[in-house]
This record gives structure tokens, C-alpha cells and sequence, in this order.
């Protein structure tokens, strides 16, 4: 009879730890991270006698959490990535929408520009048409730069969110180390797992892992280490190591995250380390897409810049000055050199390097620059010096700096660089951004927004047939190249038709065919090219002169107009338009695909959590089912309870 | 082998499935509200970087056809102001063949070189036209330059032509240059909007082309000193070279006429190209930006049909639970 009751409450004991479970179960519907729980169930063992063995009721072994490590595992690593992407791509797509507005975009303020050029072209000695020329410099200017301004405050934002997601990192591993401790000594003191703790551990690690992509492996004392990178360690047992970030040591200007080591020192982690979670997505989009866009914009005003000055510096204003006079305005845009930054782990108190824009080239129709859209570093061994293209480790060396500008100067990357005399040691680096910031140095020349007469619309030289020239010879086009110079007073060049000559007053000569320049080097004048077509007769005579009253020639300002079409970047590949249309195209790919990667990423990660919930998730019908299935359980023991009493109060009776 | 479903899984399902629909359907509304199907470079990088292109050179088109026009009015305006020296000059080379009609007296001829004078007054004037901003149209490029002016040289006694360029004893002298004011009308194409003062009226020649070496003001003073000279004779050569060198003056400004002529009925060429090269860049451009609204709608309708299919279906299942029946 005593058999029969206890087997009974081992039966209730059981439906009521089933029904605990399953109330547990249910009211943790909606916790983040619960993993559902069973209880494990056994039965007594038997106790033998001569008419066979007797089961003795049953008991609950343990409460069972409903987890698969490999299940989770793919949830996690699909989080980190659909995390990483969808933080890059919110952030690109700021810069995607920048570019979005036809109507305010770079593209029709530098069309403005080039509009007003040729109302300057159209009516050269036009104070106004000038005027509005400079007005659309400067609206061209203030678009570069207040994209420039929006992309600084993109990467601001990128820095500050480096900083806090840093901040709740270390928040993270701080509670994954406690929850570790807890665990090890719970499990130590009771022998049982500690559900809630576990579950908790796993949902911060899930939650850390969203911020950063982490590794775990799990230790023989129940507790994890979590690792980021290659192995870098975030969490060992009870331990934590904090993440800080810090200002890189190559560039100081630069918020890169590094990891803290028993000293206090900062090891900087590379950011090729760091991937997935939202500071993977924030690092890759800092340097894929921001860097890149900060470049590529910068860029274009350097090449605008470089183009335009070198072709203004060939013209006269309206007042008559030309190049070498002291009120001349050479350069109708203002820029500065490029930024050169020192790693701080340099020696203290070394060279200073600087770097400067070098002056367009001309490639026989129009000038040009060989900027890139890459950083570069300059790197010394102690014995030679290293520039390496970034964007490609392409590589520039020397023994000095010189012997590193002459490697440059047959494949030119639109800078030089230049050294204080200071002294070098093996391990300096230095790294050079030839265009990140030039749209932020982009200005009007501030002479010439004052002074709209300074620009240069005409040639600094007129070439003029005497009246009494009996041939038809006319004079077609002037032109000078950099570095030209005039004379004093004019220089006549008389034509002999026997030797095909231009004749200049000392005698000496220049071949001459009709329509054909020839190149004037004689008594001060040189850098002068002189096309004349038609035929001139035998002593027709041209002079030279300096073109001081030629308020309405538009030679110069048609051929700046010019540079709109022309092959101005790149080394001569590429437009203006063709560059910020590949900027343009570059920004949009790239956004394009984080988001289909982004989408597609979601997908693997809705399809790892159905497999991890298939598991792990609480169904509230099944738990229905429990309910009824331990109630039921329950009520048949009970009911054992009940036959046993009643069999007891039936043998009382019959004593 | 069914799988389990969590709870909060299927609400998580419906929701998302329901959310993605519905950032669809935003983007198909954004769309449709700006007519575009490009709103921001990620809808088609391609398709934005050759929008970029395209309207670029729509608006160098745009800038040609401005350079056109404004060519196209410089030149009408050179065009009027050189009829006017034609028919002065038409006018000047009558008078001075009547004047040498034999039964002229002194004093007739006197008469015909007073008026000579003036309309040589008048030739001066038009050789220094200014245009509405008060620049001279004849200076060649030192527009602000009066281009010509009396040298106040005494007619030569020994040379029978009296004012010639050479030997050099002009009666008015050229103060601009030979300067071209070019404008940039195509690719490659540049239309000159000015002919030089020293083209027009100094460096005469001939309809056969060869030069004369009299401006046409020389050639007009020559005939003034002729007819002021008493007793002259029409088979005086002064006379005849001084008519030839009217005639010639005239061939010169009609020569330069017709260059005029050429260079406008070219622009008017250009423009036509231009126009039609507008609509092709329209067209274009349309094709890259612009939205196909019946496909666009037809998605709408597509998308809507099944974001509501996607809210009653969530609706029902929602609703569905065991704890409904205990």
C-alpha cells in the first residue's frame, strides 16, 4: 500500500516539475534568447522480488535546455554579416542620396560654371559677364564643398559610432566574463546547468556578435572564450580584455580600434581584422566607400583646379597684365598642398615630409593631371624610401626623396614630394592623401573674385599683318605654352617667299608654311606659337606685339571653356564629367550591392533561425498539449492516490 | 519531416514578410511620385553614371546653340553696318563717274568733291561703329580702341596716287589689330563673329585679288584732291586709278559680305543639327531616367495584392491557438 502511494507521488512529482516547466516555458514566450526547456524524465529503478521486479514510479533527472551549439553557430555567423551589411548600408546610403538630386548635385553647378564661362567668351571685355563667371566659380566651389562638409559629417558620425559600439562591446564581454564566473560556480556547486544563466550568456554573446563578429569555444568548466579577428582574445573565463578606440598611429586623424593590454597599452587591431557586426560594417564603409568618396571628390577639384590655373596663367586680363607682372592673377583657383600625415610611432623630432601638386601637363591639345583617387605611403627602410600606391601597392622607390620624385616623374601621380632636411630612420612612414581634402582647400582666387577683370580671358600676344601686306596671308591663331615670354616693344617678322622664311629684324629666320604653326624664339619672344593661313606676298609684314588693348579677344577664356570636353584627368583619360559619372557609378554599385547582399544575407539568416527555433523556439500550442498532457499525468497519479485510500479505508473495514 | 514552429517565429515571419512588402511598395510610391525610376544611384549605377554623361552633353549642346545665336546676332548686326558701307560706297562711285562727265565745270566737280567729303565722313563713321555696349566693332580685338583716324598727312606731291599704304602716306590711319573674337559653336567648331577694320578697309583688293594699297578711304580722298583740282581731266590717270580704287573698295566690302553670308547660313545649319541633336538627348535621357508608369502601376497593383494577402493571412494565423479550445 505504502508502494502504491509513493510510486503516486513520484508521478505527481514529476507532472508537477512537467507543468513548472511548461508555465515556464509559456511565460517565457516572448524572452529574447530563452531557450525552451524540458524536463528529463526517468523511471525508478526496480526493485526485485520473487514474483518479478516492481517498477518504482519514476523521477526527473534534470531540466533540459533545448539548445544546438552547431545551430547556433550559424545563426551568429549570418547575424554578424546581415549586421555588418545593413549598418553599411545605411550608411552608404547617405552618400547614395547625395548624389541622388539632380537639381542640386555637383554636375549642374560645374555646368553653370561652364556656362558663364562662355558668356565671358561671348562678350570677353563684359565686366558683368565676368562677374557672373566668378559668381558661378563660386557656386561651383560652394558645391564641392558642402559635399565635402556632408561627407565629414558622415565620418564623424562613423567615428562617434566606433566609439560607442566600442563602449557596449566592452559592456558585453564585461557581463559574459561575470555570467561565466556565475556558471562555473553554480555548476560547481549544485552539479546541475544553469539554464537562465546560459541562456543569458548566449543571448549577450548574440547580442555582442551583432556588434562585432566573434568567435566562441566552449571550456571544460562550462565557461566560454570569445574571440574577435584572427584569435584576438575578448573574453577568457572570468576575464575581459577592453576594446578602446583610439587615434591610429599612422593617422593620427583616424578613430581605428584597438585592443587593451595588461599594461594599459593599446594594441591597434588592422582594420582588415574587424569584420562583421556593425563595427565591421562601419570599418568597411569608412574605407571602401567614404575614403573613397572623399578622394574621388577631392579629386575632381584638384583636377579643375590644376587644369584651369595652368591655362589661365597663359592669358592677359582686361587690365593688360600677363604672367611675371606683379597684379597678374595666374591662378584662377586656390588650393593648398596636400595633406601629408606622420605616423606617430616616428622618431621624435625627425624629417618633416611635404608633398605639392604638381602643375597639369599639356598633352599637345589641352592640360591634364595624373592625380588618382589613392592615398599613398612613403615608408623608409634606413636605406631607401618606398611610396606605395595604396589603391594598388603599386611602388615608387629611392635613395632620397629626389630619387623617389625621379621614379615619379616617368610615371606621374600628380604630386612630388619634398623633405625639411630633417634626418630619417628606419621605420618612418609617412601617409600622403594627394586628394582627399582638395575639396575642402577649393576656392575662387580671392583677386579675382574681388577684381573680375583679373580673369584672363585673352592672349597675352597679338600677331597683326601691316596694312599694306599685299597678300592674303592671315594671322589664324596665336597661342603660348608655359613658360613663354614677351619682348619689348613688338617684333616684326617680314616674309621671304624665296626661302619660305619669316624673317625676324636680326636676320635670323623661321621656316613658315600657310597653316602651320611655327614657334617665334627670337629677341625675348619665345613660347609663341603663330599659325597664319592664306598666302602672304613676298615682304608682307606681321608684327608681334604685346596684346595690352585686346579687350575683346576670348583666345584664352574659349580654350578654358574648353577644358569641359576635353580629356583633363587621369593622364589624359578622362573628363571632368567622366570622372564624377564614375564616382557617381562607383557610389551607386556599391550601395546597390550591399543591398542585394544584404537581402540575400537575411534570407540565410531567417532560414538558420527557423533551424535554431525548430529547436530551441517555445510553440505555445505544444506547450497547450504539455499543459494538458502533465495535467492529465498529474491527475492520474492523484487518481492512484485516491485508489490507494480507498483500498486502505476497505482493509480498515473489513478489520 | 514537418518542423517546428515557434511561436514567436511566426509572428517575427509575418511581420517581416509584411514590412518587406511594404518598403516596396515605398520605393515603387517614391517612384511613381518623381516620375524617375532612377531616384538614387543604387536603382541603376549604369543607368545614373550615363544620365550624368548624356545631360552633360545636352547642355554643351544647349551652349552651342547660345554661341549660335549670339554669333548669329553679332554677325546679322556686321552684315547691316557693311550694307551701309556698300551702298555709301555705291553711292560715292556714282557720283564720281558723273563727275567725270566732260561738261562739269570747276565748280560742278568742287560741288561733287564737297559731298564726296562728307559721305567720306560718313564711311569713317560707319569703319567705327560701336555696338550697343559702346564698343568698336571694327578694332579687330581692342574693341575699346577708335580703330580709325585721320593721320593728318598732307597728300604726297611726288606719289600721282596722293594718300596710298604704299609708299606709306595713308589719309587715315588703322588703330586696331588684325584679332579674330571667336566663339566655340560645336566640338570643334569655332565661328568667327568679327572681320578686322584692317581686312575691310585698309587691305583692299580687287575682284581679281590683287591688292590696290589704298584703304577705301585713301582710295574716296584720292577722288576729293582729283575733283578739287582745277581744270582736271576724266582721262587723268588720278581719275581712273582713283575709281578703280573705289570699285575695288566696293569688291573688297562685298567680299567680306559674303563671308559674313557663308558664316550665317552655316550657323543656321548648325542650329538645325543642334535642335535635332536635343531630342536626342531628350529622348535618351528619357529612356535612362524617366518611368514606365503602366509597368510601374501594374506593380503597384501586383504589390498591393500581395502585401494584403500577406496581412489577412497573418490576421488568420494570429488568431489560431490551442489555448483558444482549453
Amino acid at each position: 500500500m505504502s508502494g502504491l502511494i509513493s510510486i503516486a507521488v513520484t508521478g505527481i512529482n514529476a507532472a508537477q516539475a512537467g507543468l513548472l516547466t511548461t508555465a515556464n516555458n509559456i511565460s517565457n514566450l516572448n524572452t529574447e534568447g530563452y531557450n525552451r526547456q524540458r524536463i528529463i524524465q526517468v523511471s525508478n529503478p526496480t526493485v526485485m522480488t520473487g514474483a518479478g521486479g516492481f517498477g518504482q514510479g519514476t523521477h526527473v533527472v534534470t531540466v533540459s535546455r533545448m539548445y544546438s551549439e552547431a545551430l547556433s553557430k550559424q545563426v551568429l555567423s549570418a547575424q554578424a554579416q546581415v549586421s555588418a551589411l545593413d549598418t553599411y548600408y545605411s550608411q552608404i546610403s547617405q552618400i547614395d542620396n547625395l548624389m541622388a538630386d539632380a537639381d542640386s548635385g555637383l554636375s549642374p553647378a560645374i555646368q553653370e560654371f561652364f556656362d558663364s564661362i562662355q558668356a565671358v567668351a561671348g562678350n570677353p571685355s563684359s565686366t558683368s559677364a565676368r562677374q557672373s563667371m566668378v559668381s558661378g566659380a563660386e557656386s561651383m566651389v560652394s558645391s564641392f564643398r558642402s559635399i565635402y562638409g556632408r561627407l565629414d559629417e558622415i565620418e564623424a558620425g562613423v567615428n562617434s559610432q566606433i566609439g560607442s559600439t566600442v563602449n557596449s562591446i566592452n559592456s558585453y564581454t564585461e557581463q559574459i566574463a561575470y555570467l561565466n564566473q556565475k556558471i562555473v560556480s553554480s555548476a560547481s556547486l549544485g552539479g546541475q546547468p544553469v539554464n537562465d544563466l546560459l541562456d543569458k550568456r548566449d543571448q549577450l554573446i548574440a547580442d555582442l556578435n551583432k556588434l562585432v563578429k566573434v568567435e566562441t569555444s566552449l571550456n571544460d568548466d562550462g565557461s566560454y572564450n570569445v574571440f574577435v579577428g584572427t584569435g584576438q582574445q575578448l573574453v577568457v573565463g572570468s576575464r575581459a580584455t577592453e576594446m578602446a578606440a583610439i587615434a591610429s598611429s599612422a593617422d593620427p586623424t583616424r578613430i581605428v580600434v584597438g585592443l587593451v593590454g595588461e599594461s594599459g597599452a593599446v594594441q591597434e587591431l588592422p582594420e582588415r581584422l574587424i569584420t562583421g557586426g556593425q563595427l565591421g560594417g562601419l570599418l568597411s564603409f569608412r574605407s571602401e566607400a567614404l575614403d573613397t568618396a572623399f578622394n574621388q571628390l577631392g579629386l575632381l577639384a584638384a583636377s579643375v583646379t590644376q587644369t584651369f590655373n595652368a591655362q589661365h596663367a597663359l592669358g592677359m586680363d582686361l587690365l593688360g597684365n600677363i604672367a611675371g607682372d606683379s597684379g597678374f592673377a595666374a591662378n584662377f583657383f586656390e588650393t593648398s598642398d596636400p595633406v601629408v600625415i606622420a605616423n606617430a610611432r616616428n622618431a621624435t623630432g625627425g624629417a618633416v615630409v611635404s608633398a605639392a601638386l604638381s602643375p597639369a601637363s599639356y598633352s599637345g591639345t589641352n592640360y591634364y593631371t595624373n592625380l588618382t583617387d589613392s592615398d599613398y605611403r612613403l615608408a623608409y627602410d634606413g636605406t631607401d624610401f618606398t611610396l606605395t600606391r595604396l589603391s594598388d601597392n603599386s611602388k615608387w622607390t629611392g635613395a632620397t626623396l629626389a630619387d623617389v620624385n625621379t621614379a615619379l616623374a616617368s610615371d606621374p601621380q600628380g604630386f612630388t614630394l619634398t623633405d625639411d632636411g630633417g634626418t630619417f630612420t628606419a621605420g618612418d612612414s609617412f601617409i600622403i592623401q594627394p586628394s582627399r581634402d582638395m575639396a575642402r582647400l577649393f576656392d575662387v582666387n580671392s583677386n579675382i573674385s574681388a577684381d573680375p577683370r583679373l580673369i584672363a580671358a585673352a592672349l597675352p600676344v597679338n600677331v597683326s599683318g601691316i596694312t599694306a601686306n599685299g597678300g592674303t596671308g592671315s594671322v589664324d591663331s596665336v597661342q603660348v605654352s608655359a613658360g613663354y615670354s614677351v619682348g619689348a616693344g613688338s617684333l616684326m617678322l617680314t616674309y621671304d617667299a624665296s626661302a619660305g622664311n619669316m624673317v625676324f629684324p636680326d636676320g635670323s629666320t623661321v621656316a613658315f608654311t600657310s597653316g602651320q604653326a611655327f614657334t617665334i624664339n627670337n629677341s625675348g619672344w619665345s613660347g609663341i606659337q603663330v599659325t597664319i593661313s592664306g598666302t602672304p606676298a613676298w615682304g608682307d609684314q606681321f608684327t608681334l606685339s604685346l596684346n595690352n588693348g585686346g579687350v575683346e579677344d576670348g583666345s584664352n577664356i574659349v580654350r578654358l571653356g574648353n577644358l569641359q570636353t576635353q580629356n583633363t584627368m587621369l593622364g589624359a583619360n578622362a573628363t571632368f564629367e567622366d570622372s564624377y559619372a564614375a564616382f557617381v557609378n562607383d557610389i551607386g554599385n556599391r550601395t546597390a550591392s550591399a543591398q542585394i547582399s544584404s537581402e540575400a544575407q537575411t534570407t540565410l539568416l531567417s532560414q538558420a533561425t527557423a533551424a535554431r527555433e525548430s529547436v530551441s523556439g517555445v510553440n505555445s500550442d505544444e506547450e497547450a498539449a504539455k499543459l494538458i498532457e502533465y495535467q492529465q499525468a498529474y491527475q492520474a497519479s492523484a487518481k492512484i492516490l485516491e485508489v490507494a485510500t480507498t483500498l486502505f479505508d476497505t482493509l480498515i473495514s473489513i478489520g | 519531416m514537418t518542423m517546428r514552429v515557434s511561436t514567436q517565429q511566426m509572428y517575427g515571419t509575418g511581420v517581416g514578410g509584411i514590412q518587406r512588402l511594404q518598403s516596396s511598395l515605398y520605393t515603387l510610391q517614391n517612384q511613381v511620385n518623381t516620375g524617375r525610376k532612377i531616384v538614387s544611384p543604387k536603382d541603376d549605377p549604369v543607368g545614373s553614371a550615363q544620365a550624368l554623361l548624356v545631360s552633360q552633353s545636352k547642355s554643351v549642346n544647349t551652349l552651342f546653340v547660345t554661341n549660335q545665336k549670339a554669333a548669329t546676332t553679332k554677325l546679322s548686326t556686321l552684315d547691316s553696318t557693311l550694307a551701309g558701307v556698300s551702298s555709301e560706297l555705291q553711292n560715292i562711285y556714282e557720283k564720281a563717274i558723273a563727275a567725270g562727265n566732260g561738261s562739269y565745270s570747276d565748280g560742278d566737280r568742287a560741288a561733287v568733291a564737297k559731298e564726296l567729303a562728307e559721305r567720306l565722313g560718313s564711311l569713317i563713321g560707319l569703319a567705327n561703329t560701336q555696338d550697343g555696349t559702346g564698343r568698336y566693332v571694327f578694332a579687330g580685338v581692342q574693341s575699346t580702341t577708335r580703330p580709325f583716324s585721320l593721320s593728318g598727312n598732307s597728300p604726297s606731291a611726288t606719289n600721282p596716287t596722293h594718300y596710298s599704304l604704299d609708299p606709306p602716306n595713308a589719309y587715315v590711319d588703322y588703330n586696331g589689330d588684325d584679332g579674330l573674337q571667336k566663339l566655340q559653336v560645336g566640338a570643334d567648331d569655332f565661328v568667327e563673329t568679327n572681320i578686322p577694320g584692317s581686312d575691310i578697309f585698309m587691305r583692299v583688293k580687287d575682284s581679281s585679288g590683287t591688292p590696290t594699297f589704298r584703304s577705301v578711304f585713301d582710295a574716296v580722298q584720292n577722288m576729293v584732291d582729283f575733283l578739287n583740282t582745277n581744270g582736271a581731266s576724266a582721262s587723268d590717270p588720278a581719275y581712273t586709278n582713283a575709281l578703280g580704287d573705289i570699285s575695288a573698295a566696293m569688291d573688297n566690302v562685298t567680299n567680306a559680305r559674303a563671308t559674313v553670308g557663308a558664316r550665317l547660313s552655316s550657323l543656321e545649319s548648325m542650329m538645325n543639327t543642334a535642335a535635332d541633336r536635343t531630342l536626342q538627348y531628350d529622348e535618351q535621357l528619357s529612356n535612362l531616367q524617366d518611368l514606365d508608369y503602366a509597368s510601374a502601376l501594374t506593380a503597384v497593383s501586383q504589390q498591393k495584392l500581395q502585401l494584403e494577402a500577406a496581412q489577412a493571412t497573418f490576421a488568420a494565423t494570429a488568431k489560431l491557438s490551442l489555448f483558444n479550445y482549453i
